[in-house]
């Protein structure tokens, strides 16, 4: 087997989205005083983080991470998620 | 919930491209936002972000107000939202160091950088000015191989007390002692080297993964980067390169069944420009 591909972009318009999402990401972490390095989201938006992980794992724990959800158990996940759902209900 | 206010080392194409993105975000929705993970991160849409201070050291672009400075040459990328509306943050004159190599002066002026002659400020004056302007994160985007410059903005961060988004490949969140500084004055750090949202490395990373699922022994595979940007005509300054290239080996060989012996991965950039659309960048 040999592939052969050819990719044509434009860079830098290329990053300014991730970028976006890489800084608010950090303005929860200030907002949630949480100090460091980011772990999910600099595996997601970083070619380089201090640890690699697959493009989906990095994915789930961003996401875990927006939502508060990372380093929960199961179980406060599920209850997490049910009062957030109360929370878009109450909202309208 | 105030906006979010960031600073910018290096007003460069990316930077130029992050700011004309806020401001074409704030004519959208999120029905037809492109480009991001999600229109609204923790209440955060992407226009709730503001340049507070920004840095650099060409002539055309100190003094400047950051609405303008994203126009001037050498930037030349696209230019997908022309009225940015000015903000009243000059940018300011960076610290030279290692930001600037040699053969840059080779070039012709609209293709390099030009060294604005202005005193530079020490690290004082850097964190200061991060403080006064209410700066709570710092985005890197000095060229590569800007090691001595990056550790000195990472340190004003650190001092300052200020978020560090570093979007280039010198390491810095992946170093364990630039990491262990951050987390005990618990101040967030991401980092190092942007993934695009969909460039060579995502999509290299995609496909041995894919492989690796689908049982295929991955023997050899090599990427080659060809551009005509000063990010490109920067790195062809080779000693520049190297940490570039690790963190895209590494970015792909991480995501390998087995790794791959030396050589059996080689990202390459090849020679600036010869004819090629001055901003884009060919992968093969
Ligand atoms: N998709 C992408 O474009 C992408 C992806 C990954 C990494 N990066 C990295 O992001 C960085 C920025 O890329 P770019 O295309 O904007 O580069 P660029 O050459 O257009 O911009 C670099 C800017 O830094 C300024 N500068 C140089 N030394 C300085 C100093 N000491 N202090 C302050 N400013 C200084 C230059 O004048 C210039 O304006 C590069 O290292 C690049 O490799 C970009």
């Amino acid at each position: 087997m040999n592939l052969e591909l050819r990719l044509s972009v434009e860079d830098s318009p290329n990053s300014a989205g991730i970028v976006i999402d890489a800084i608010r990401c950090g303005k929860l972490a200030l907002d949630r005083s949480e100090g460091g390095v980011l772990n999910g989201p600099s595996a997601y938006f970083m070619k380089h983080p201090a640890r690699q992980y697959t493009d989906d794992e990095a994915y789930r724990m961003t996401e875990a991470f927006i939502n508060e959800t990372w380093g929960k158990k199961p179980d406060e996940m599920l209850d997490y998620r049910r009062r957030q759902r109360q929370q878009a209900v109450a909202e309208g | 919930m105030h906006n979010i206010r960031i600073g910018i080392i290096g007003v460069g194409n990316c930077a130029s491209s992050l700011v004309q993105g806020i401001n074409y975000y704030r004519h959208k929705d999120s029905e037809d936002a492109i480009g991001l993970m999600h229109w609204e991160i923790g209440g955060y849409k992407p226009c709730d972000i503001e340049v507070v201070s920004a840095f650099d050291i060409d002539k055309r672009k100190v003094g400047k107000d950051t609405a303008e400075a994203i126009f001037a040459e050498p930037n030349c990328t696209t230019v997908f939202y022309k009225d940015v509306r000015k903000i009243g943050i000059r940018v300011r004159m960076g610290k030279i160091m290692d930001g600037f190599s040699e053969h840059m002066r080779d070039y012709d002026d609209k293709y390099t950088f030009v060294l604005a002659d202005e005193p530079e400020p020490d690290m004082g004056e850097v964190v200061r000015v991060l403080k006064e302007s209410g700066t709570e994160i710092l985005l890197n985007y000095l060229p590569v191989g800007s090691e001595e410059a990056t550790r000195f903005y990472a340190e004003c961060a650190l001092e300052a007390g200020v978020a560090f988004v570093n979007n280039m490949p010198v390491f810095i969140a992946s170093d364990p002692a630039w990491a262990k500084r951050f987390e005990e004055k618990n101040i967030p750090i991401i980092g190092d080297d942007i993934k695009a949202q969909l460039g060579a490395t995502i999509t290299h990373r995609t496909l041995t993964d894919l492989f690796k699922k689908r049982g295929v022994k991955l023997e050899r595979t090599y990427q080659l980067n060809t551009g005509g940007n000063t990010d490109f005509l920067n790195m062809l300054n080779r000693i520049r390169l190297l940490s570039k290239k690790e963190s895209k080996t590494e970015a792909v060989q991480s995501v390998a069944a087995k790794r791959l012996d030396d050589g059996a991965h080689e990202p390459g950039v090849a020679p600036f420009s010869g004819g090629f659309p001055q901003f884009r960048r060919y992968c093969h």
